[in-house]
């Protein structure tokens, strides 16, 4: 008597669902209207499989090529990045930034010395402001003694009339005094005009002199402030550049693991085509089966069903596992190329595109600093030009005052022999001699104005020869100066050979950017087509479902016998299951714990296990 | 020499051994790769177990015959993880045994050390 196994609801709700259509089971001799369909599901579901191993091998074939492409270009530009991220941060660039450094402490320190030069030039010529103030103070004294000394010749010839006492000379005398006095108006005039010279030349130079060193303050303000923190950000830019190498090598082994990661698919993929071609094994035994007993092949064939239904479920995960397990690591992939292309593209940004600023901006500040010094030096060159004739101007000045002391004294030797003369005259000529006294005293005022006018024009001569010194000092010719040029051509060679790498280094990262993009585009590609593979594996549900009908109905005839030879085959089976993985799943289909224990022990030496004999 | 019915596991050992510097001849199965090694001598075979016409084990004692391959390394790529299939193996003639899955580099050290 057989005994139906009874079905939930659920279980025929499935069934409607189904693509293959089982026969419908009724309550008695359901076995006859099975046995003639048990074949033909077994072949539909085998079939099934046969398309799915057929797609997805062509699947993986075609994606593996390509996953292998991808990964020697990945890995090929990850070796370029890094060997050119490591000669930009080598000891050639870095001695290009030494150079940098070294040149930019150097011309700060010239400016600073030029800077403070000009300071004291400065200073300097502001002492020349005094003299040049007060000497105009003394020439009008000199107008003052002059108008008396003309006032004393004619009083001289009047006094000399009243006392007709003309052949003492007096009349001589009054001539050689106003003769005397109309030369040193003369000479004051000539150093009046000399001083108003001096003060023009004096002045313009003060200010030439101030803008100078507004020029160079500025320069060392401003210019040498952005160079400085220009070199700061290379600074910055080479640390970034140290995180870059440091993230391309790590980018670099997530490749390898990548790789790693999609060679173990492709095996778990062929794992999987070995459980399936164990399954159709499986069948086809059955499908050949001649036996006569009727409930012993069913029973067999449940217990394959029942089993492959399990191995097949499993498959698909472990296949859709591997499939996943893909398309992440090329998700990977794809993401660190998109990062390298950022990198390079930031790198390239500094290096060449904005770098041909950067470079060409601290270039221009050096030019801005040469052209600085260049016009400093042109107007420093005129500003000694100016002082020579300052320095001329001063002596002729002197040799006008040295004339006027000269006449003072002669019209001094003049005014004493007059006196000796008006005394010997007796009471007639008591008042040519007070004539002759002031004009003594006119020639002694006259002395002592040239005395202090000679401390002055001392005192000009002492900064003259001062401010020549600050600007020999400051001259662009200088020693210092020189040294200043050489290193700005230091600095030029260093840009030319910083651009030069650059360039070079630019190329490699554009044609690699090229090859990232194309990666890019092939993982999409990849990605799009092992997608499929994951369409292909609903193939395994719809085999597995048609097997699980299929021992569902089977189960419906069973009768105690039939439990009995159903367990008979399924242990039968154990021997079928050679892969680590269907004796994973057997054990958990038939809860037998010998099965268990065997996969465990079996897991330890499971895959990746390397044995040499 | 790789030698498996999986087009994809050949590609795959192709690509893997071919970028440590091999230079791979390809065969589906036994009988192909038996047909081959008649005309070509190879340093090393690289088998599958479980392949149509001819397996794993009859490649390997057949080769075993060859004079010329006589004493080359051979290693099992196989899914198979059982110690009678090992011990089979073993006492046909392979060199070595790697259970799938796995990795790359676990493969191009094995055949360093077997080639070598």
């Amino acid at each position: 008597m057989k005994q139906w196994f009874s079905f939930s609801s659920k279980n025929r709700d499935q069934q409607e669902n189904q693509e293959f259509i089982l026969p419908q089971i009724e309550e008695e001799n359901n076995s006859d209207r099975i046995i003639p369909h048990w074949k033909e599901s077994i072949h539909e579901s085998s079939a099934i499989l046969r398309e799915f191993m057929d797609k997805s091998e062509r699947g993986f074939l075609a994606a593996g090529k390509n996953l292998f492409d991808i990964n020697n270009r990945t890995q090929k530009i990850f070796d370029t990045l890094s060997v050119l991220m490591e000669q930009f941060s080598g000891s050639q660039n870095n001695s290009s930034i030494d150079t940098f450094h070294t040149v930019t402490e150097k011309s700060t320190g010239h400016l600073h010395d030029l800077d403070s030069k000009l300071i004291d030039a400065v200073s300097h010529l502001a002492l020349l402001k005094r003299p040049i103030d007060v000497l105009p103070e003394y020439i009008e004294q000199f107008d003052r003694i002059v108008k008396r000394m003309r006032v004393m010749g004619i009083a001289t010839r009047i006094e000399t009339a009243r006392i007709h006492m003309s052949d003492l000379g007096f009349e001589h005398l009054a001539e050689i005094v106003t003769s005397l006095a109309d030369e040193i108006s003369e000479k004051g005039e000539a150093v009046r005009q000399h001083l108003r010279t001096i003060r023009t030349v004096t002045r313009s130079n003060d200010t030439k002199l101030n803008d100078l060193q507004t020029e160079y303050q500025k320069m060392l303000d401003h210019v040498m402030r952005d160079l400085t923190s220009s070199f700061h950000e290379i600074d910055e830019r080479h640390e970034v550049y140290g995180n870059s190498i440091a993230g391309i090598k790590t980018k670099s082994e997530n490749a390898v693991r990548n790789v790693h990661s999609i060679v173990q698919a492709i095996q778990f993929h062929d794992i999987t085509r070995q459980q399936i071609e164990h399954v159709l094994e499986a069948l086809n035994d059955n499908l050949g089966s001649e036996t006569e007993q009727e409930e012993e092949l069913l029973a067999n064939v449940a217990a394959i069903c029942t089993i492959q239904s399990a191995q097949l479920v499993q498959a698909k995960n472990d296949f859709d596992q591997a499939v996943y397990n893909i398309i992440t690591s090329l998700g990977a992939l794809e993401s660190d190329m998109k990062m390298i292309v950022l990198e390079s593209e930031h790198i390239a940004g500094f290096s060449f595109t904005n770098g041909s600023n950067f470079f060409s901006k601290i270039e221009s500040r050096f030019v801005d600093i040469i052209t600085s010094i260049t016009e400093g030096g042109h107007t420093l060159e005129e500003m000694m030009i100016s002082l020579s004739n300052i320095n001329v101007m001063i002596r002729k000045m002197k040799l006008f005052m040295d004339e006027i002391a000269d006449v003072g004294s002669e019209i001094e030797l003049l005014s004493l022999n007059s006196r000796i003369r008006a005394a010997k005259a007796g009471d007639q000529g008591a008042a040519l001699g007070v004539i002759s006294e002031s004009i003594q005293l006119l020639s002694y005022e006259t002395r002592e104005h040239i005395t202090a006018m000679n401390v002055h024009a001392e005192q000009m001569v002492d900064v003259a020869e001062k401010f020549k010194h600050d600007i020999d000092d400051a001259d662009p010719k200088s020693e210092t100066n020189r040294a200043l040029e050489e290193m700005i051509q230091q600095i030029r060679s260093a840009i030319a050979e910083f651009h030069e790498t650059n360039t070079n280094n630019s190329k490699t990262f554009e044609e690699n950017e090229k090859v990232c993009a194309l990666i890019s585009s092939q993982i999409d590609s990849v990605v799009s087509e092992i997608s499929k593979n994951l369409e292909y594996s609903t193939l395994f549900t719809t085999s597995a479902d048609i097997l699980t009908s299929l021992t569902n109905q089977i189960y419906g005839t069973f009768s105690t016998t039939s439990v009995s030879i159903f367990d008979k085959r399924v242990d039968e089976l154990k021997q079928r299951y050679t892969m680590h993985s269907e004796r994973v799943v057997h054990a958990q289909v038939t809860n037998d714990r010998s099965f268990h224990a065997m996969a465990s022990e079996e897991s330890e030496s499971a895959g990746g296990t390397v044995e040499l004999f | 020499m790789t030698v498996d019915d999986s087009a994809s596991i050949r590609q795959m050992v192709s690509f893997t051994l071919g970028d440590a510097g091999y230079q791979i001849v390809e065969a589906v199965d036994g009988r192909d790769a038996l047909a081959k090694l008649k005309s070509t001598t190879v340093n090393m075979l690289i088998t599958d177990l479980n392949m149509p016409n001819v397996d794993g084990i009859e490649l390997i004692k057949s080769v075993r015959q060859q004079p010329q391959h006589k004493f080359i390394p051979i290693l099992m790529l196989t899914t198979e993880s059982q110690d009678s299939k090992k011990q089979l193996g073993k006492s046909a003639g392979a060199s070595g045994w790697i259970v799938k899955p796995f990795s790359a580099t676990q493969l191009v050290d094995v055949v360093k050390k077997l080639v070598k």
